[in-house]
């Protein structure tokens, strides 16, 4: 056999990749010598193989898991053992639009031109003769956990897919014949699928559209559709947002068929449903959908395009949002939109799509009709539909509410007042408070609710839960380290309240731009911290934090039990190695010296203070000082006493059981530092990863907010949080006064409620009042949210500028800071002139921050524990989500308490 | 019960031990982030407990790595829409450096595999350190990454060519002298 050098089969040679018989071949080929030539190529080829093994190969000293996730693996092997019996979970995926089932009836007639399109709540224009589609119940949390159970069981099973090779499957029209008590002209319901092609791609994991063949004539009654919804001839409605079972496979090994693997290995379970959904955009969206569970111990759930073309001339269509795939995704999403012409839907039902997600995006219901329906789309839309229509179990606030101070077991919580009462604006002009950008309370919150428990009362702060979450607020664009909104609404609970949310927003700084920092960790060992929670997480959160510093940062560690120890000093992160066997040997044992530890790390950063860098002590504990300086002045002094020296502080508060949450919140109060309490390795990588610069990097500090209210256009004013951030209105001009600090890319969002409207006189001389009380357009402020206060007449400036009057504003509010080595505060204005009359005008930030304020109050306020609150919170909450993961979790939690309060 | 409990836990640590690190590899590689790449891993052994042995025991390689990419790329969705773009993609790669050892021994052909592979769209990277990194044939490179297995042999192929040559290039010179 002669070999030709550019025979790819050498390579393949090589590369061991013949099979053992035409390898044994070439092998004994290459030993003669009309084959030098190729031999002298394998050799070759060998060696640049070889040399590319080798440079590849990752000499990282074999990466390992940690001791927790192996637990995790193994943990798992119990469960799945026991799962055995009752079956696993297989579809496990769940979707959020599966949540759905918004009463809307869609009822097409088959056979007709015109197919009428009825768009009302439960049904009600409906044939005579269908029964009544369900309600929507409140029951979000149950369908949620119930997932694909709806429907199926009604619907016909189709055997009407082939298998094509080459991988196509056609979904032709060929159901199973109608039973035969089926009236001879029922009454159909559903929408009519034509031929439809589907073809999956084998050089990527997704289903992909290829071909949709469209039937232009209207077919035959014989040229059977694809139907559902239909049983025993009794006509059905399609709920919105369900899923219809159109054919189930099992077990298709074998079959040469549409594995979604694309390499022959077949799937064992295949479920293809069609999947209905409207919203006020697309109207609706019929697709179908593909969830195979293959032996690739992987469930698929691919959202493959369904192109439906609708017969009638009364449909327009409209192309979907494209394949969203790329070789990094299983789902393929492509929805073929569908827009009715004439689509009645009133102010039930749209709140109810609203409620149930359907708007989730941050325009206004009205911005999305008009950007995105055809030029002579009419929308019969009705957009004012109020939010508030008075369902909330809102009482007034009470100042005499009682409150617990103290969870289970030995936590304990600095007291506060309950709900805040109003303020009058006459009397009190001014709120002054500290910025706070801790996030504890929520973890802290979310830990009490997955447990199981109400949060007491005071664990429960609504500042920390508001800035839990990120929101997109607009950068600085001058010289100011942060730039601060205001926008105002009517309050989501009560039609004749107004919230206004203040939302700063500190400067993004980059990875490389961020100033090298000298870390010190002190690290509480002490018998307490030896829980899987505590000492193991604090580890892990340290490598996480290793891994997002750069060579020019420091880290050292001290650690406290009985007494403190010095287990590194400062060493660069170049050093990567020895700071992680340092982190890897650490133990926990004895009792808890937190003075001491204190000290000493205090004195490591300063040996080291760079005033051009970041200088930080990182405190990891329980809170559990129990031994040595565990005045709790005293340890407060000592704190505050260090911070002046430039050394800000960290506490990372881990564990339950003693977690003294009030300690850690004070210590990083006085200590200009900022405080997170993490619970999960999840909340780690928030605060020690995505996070860290805004963490460890302040850009500005003694950060104060004062707000002065118009007594001409609000009458009674209460902030939302802060309770205890509580300043003196003098205190804000004073640069003595202590306040928070805001991080790099940091937001800050407070809330208040307003009562609009207000007269009378002003008493109070603090800070020199802007508004005075000539102006009376407080009179016509009484009306409902549907109309929007018009922006104030206009004043002519000097050089003949109109500027707005400001007895027409409704506040001002004015910030100070410091930069973070400044000792002289800046001072900065912003007015708020208009507040919108609808709160579905505001962007989802804002509606998001509304829930999770009333997520809060009602969690502080037993008296507000009704279930349709929890509701409304959600449904307030779900559309504002923006598909981020955090916001995800708040619903779970305020289903969870909803539960937890029955 | 005991012994199904055992003969379960004994399989994955069986891989777990052979399959950890090379897949913690894959996984930073893919994500940018080893800690990141650890979850991941964790989450595909976990799989791995539930999964019908009998019918991926013939593949467990492939089957390992093709779950550890899919829950890549799902991790990595979420993570993209939850962070600014930057980060993820700002965070260095770990190993794109040659180690201090090799630099010693030859870092010029060092250097050039990593331009090499650097100049290659990510897709073809991946098949290629799948192959010489991580020692898994074509067919199985095509069970982990979807693709066909021509492409994948194509890009080995190619890739390979171009290594050889600019090898080649590097060493006649000096072998000139």
């Amino acid at each position: 056999m002669r070999l030709d050098k550019a025979d790819p089969k050498l390579m393949d040679y090589v590369l061991g990749e013949l099979d053992t018989e035409e390898a044994e071949a070439l092998a004994t080929a290459l030993q003669k010598e009309e084959n030098k030539d190729a031999k002298a190529l394998v050799e070759e080829l060998r060696g640049v193989a070889e040399t590319t093994r080798r440079i590849l190969h990752e000499d990282d000293g074999e990466p390992a898991l940690s001791d927790l996730q192996r637990a995790t693996i193994f943990g798992q092997v119990e469960e799945t053992l026991e799962n055995v019996v009752a079956g696993p979970a297989r579809w496990g995926r769940v979707s959020t639009w599966l949540t759905v089932a918004a009463a809307i009836s869609v009822v097409a007639a088959l056979g007709f031109s015109n197919v009428v399109y009825n768009y009302a709540p439960l049904g009600m224009k409906m044939a005579a003769d269908s029964p009544p589609p369900r309600l929507p119940g409140d029951e979000v949390g149950q369908r949620l956990r119930r997932r694909y159970i709806q429907s199926e069981h009604k619907l016909p099973r189709l055997s009407n897919e082939s298998a094509v090779p080459g991988g196509s499957v056609l979904v032709s029209p060929s159901p199973e014949p109608a039973p035969a008590e089926t009236p001879a002209k029922p009454i159909r319901s559903g929408f009519e699928i034509h031929d439809l092609t589907m073809t999956y791609g084998t050089d990527n994991l997704y289903a992909k559209e290829t071909e949709v063949a469209t039937k232009t004539s209207p077919p035959a009654a014989a040229d059977a559709l694809l139907e559902f919804g239909i049983e025993s001839g009794e006509p059905q409605s399609i709920e919105l947002g369900s899923r219809y079972l159109l054919q189930e496979r099992t077990d298709i090994a074998g079959q040469n068929g549409p594995t979604l693997d694309g390499v022959g290995v077949p799937n064992v379970e295949q479920r293809t449903r069609l999947g209905t959904k409207a919203d006020f955009t697309d109207d609706v969206s019929v697709y179908i959908e593909f969830d195979g569970y293959n032996n690739w111990g992987e469930t698929f759930n691919v959202d493959v395009p369904a192109n439906l073309p609708m017969r009638t001339p009364a449909l327009e269509e409209e192309d979907g949002d494209g394949l969203d795939v790329g070789n990094m995704s299983r789902k393929a999403k492509l929805s073929k939109r569908i827009i009715p012409k004439d689509v009645v839907i009133d102010a039930e039902t749209a709140r109810q799509l609203e409620s149930l997600g359907y708007l989730d995006d941050s325009r206004s219901l009205g911005d999305k009709v008009a950007s995105k329906l055809p030029t002579d789309w009419t929308p019969l839309v009705d957009v004012t539909i109020p939010f508030n229509n008075g369902q909330w179990q809102w009482n007034t606030p009470d100042t005499k509410n009682t409150q617990i101070v103290g969870g289970p077991g030995s936590e304990t919580y600095v007291k506060v007042t309950g709900v805040k009462p109003f303020s009058e604006v006459k009397a009190e002009p001014l709120s002054t408070f500290s910025i706070d950008v801790g996030t504890a309370a929520y973890s802290n919150v979310r830990r009490f609710l997955t447990n199981g428990h109400m949060p007491p009362a005071d664990a429960v702060r609504i500042e920390e839960m508001l800035n839990y979450f990120d929101y997109d607020y607009p950068q600085p664009t001058d010289h100011h380290p942060f730039a601060v909104v205001v926008h105002g609404a009517p309050a989501p609970w009560d039609q004749n309240h107004r919230l206004v949310r203040i939302g700063v927003k500190g400067k993004e700084v980059a990875r490389e731009e961020r100033p090298p920092a000298n870390l010190v960790f002190l690290l509480d060992v002490s018998g307490s911290m030896g829980d899987a929670n505590k000492l193991p997480l604090v580890k892990e959160s340290m490598k996480t934090l290793l891994i997002n510093l750069t060579p020019r940062d420091r880290v050292g560690i001290v650690t406290y039990a009985g007494n403190a120890r010095k287990v590194l000093d400062l060493t660069p992160c170049s050093e990567r190695s020895v700071i992680a066997q340092a982190i890897e040997g650490l133990r926990s044992g004895g009792s808890t010296n937190g003075g001491g530890g204190i000290q000493m790390a205090y004195d490591m950063a300063q040996s080291a203070y760079n005033p051009e860098g970041i200088n930080r002590v990182i405190l990891a504990t329980d809170g559990d000082f129990n031994v040595g300086n565990t005045s709790h002045g005293g340890l407060m002094g000592m704190i505050e006493a260090r911070a002046k020296s430039g050394v800000f502080l960290t506490a990372l508060g881990f564990g339950m059981g003693n977690l003294k949450d009030s300690t850690l919140e004070q210590l990083a109060d006085r200590g200009n530092g900022n405080y997170a309490y993490i619970d999960t390795h999840a909340e780690a990588r928030k605060a020690l990863g995505r996070q860290l610069s805004g963490t460890l990097y302040t850009i500005a500090k003694d950060v104060k907010i004062q707000v002065e209210f118009n007594p001409n256009r609000i009458s009674h004013y209460r902030l939302l949080g802060y309770e205890n951030r509580a300043l003196a209105a003098r205190d804000f001009n004073d640069d003595t006064k202590d306040a928070g600090e805001i991080g790099a890319g940091h937001t800050v969002t407070a809330l208040y409620e307003i009562i609009p409207r207000g007269t009378g006189p002003m008493p109070l001389g603090v800070d020199p009042l802007k508004y005075s009380e000539t102006g009376t357009p407080g009179d016509t402020l009484q009306s409902g949210p549907e109309v929007a206060l018009p922006a104030g007449p206009y004043l002519v400036g000097e050089d003949g500028v109109a500027i707005p009057d400001p007895a027409y504003e409704w506040l001002t509010v004015k910030m100070r800071y410091k930069q973070p080595t400044g000792s002289k505060s800046t001072k900065l204005e912003v007015p708020l002139l208009h507040i919108s009359g609808d709160l579905r005008e505001t962007d989802a930030d804002f509606r998001f921050a509304a829930a999770v304020a009333a997520f809060g109050q009602v969690l502080r306020n037993p008296g507000y524990r009704h279930p349709g609150n929890f509701d409304r919170i959600l449904d307030l909450a779900r559309p504002a989500t923006k598909g981020d993961a955090d916001r995800e979790a708040f619903l779970d939690l305020v289903i969870t308490a909803k539960t937890l309060s029955n | 019960m005991t012994t199904e409990h055992e003969r379960r836990a004994d399989r994955v640590r069986e891989a777990l031990n052979r399959y950890e690190a090379p897949l913690i590899r894959y996984a930073t590689r893919l994500t940018g982030n080893s800690e990141l790449a650890r979850d991941i891993v964790q989450d595909t052994f976990v799989k791995l407990c539930t999964a019908d042995w009998a019918k991926i025991e013939a593949h467990l390689a492939p089957w390992l790595y093709r779950v550890c990419r899919n829950r890549a790329f799902d991790v990595l969705k979420k993570e993209k829409r939850m962070q600014p773009l930057a980060e993820g993609q700002a965070e260095a790669r770990p190993d794109n450096k040659p180690a201090p050892a090799a630099v010693a021994e030859g870092h010029e052909a060092e250097d050039m595999v990593h331009a090499v592979l650097a100049e290659l769209p990510e897709k073809n990277q991946e098949i290629f350190r799948l192959k010489f990194q991580h020692e898994l044939s074509y067919k199985e490179i095509s069970e982990v990454t979807g693709h066909e297995v021509n492409n994948i042999r194509y890009v080995i192929h190619t890739t390979l060519k171009t290594l050889r040559q600019q090898l080649q290039g590097r060493l006649d010179p000096a072998l000139g002298q």
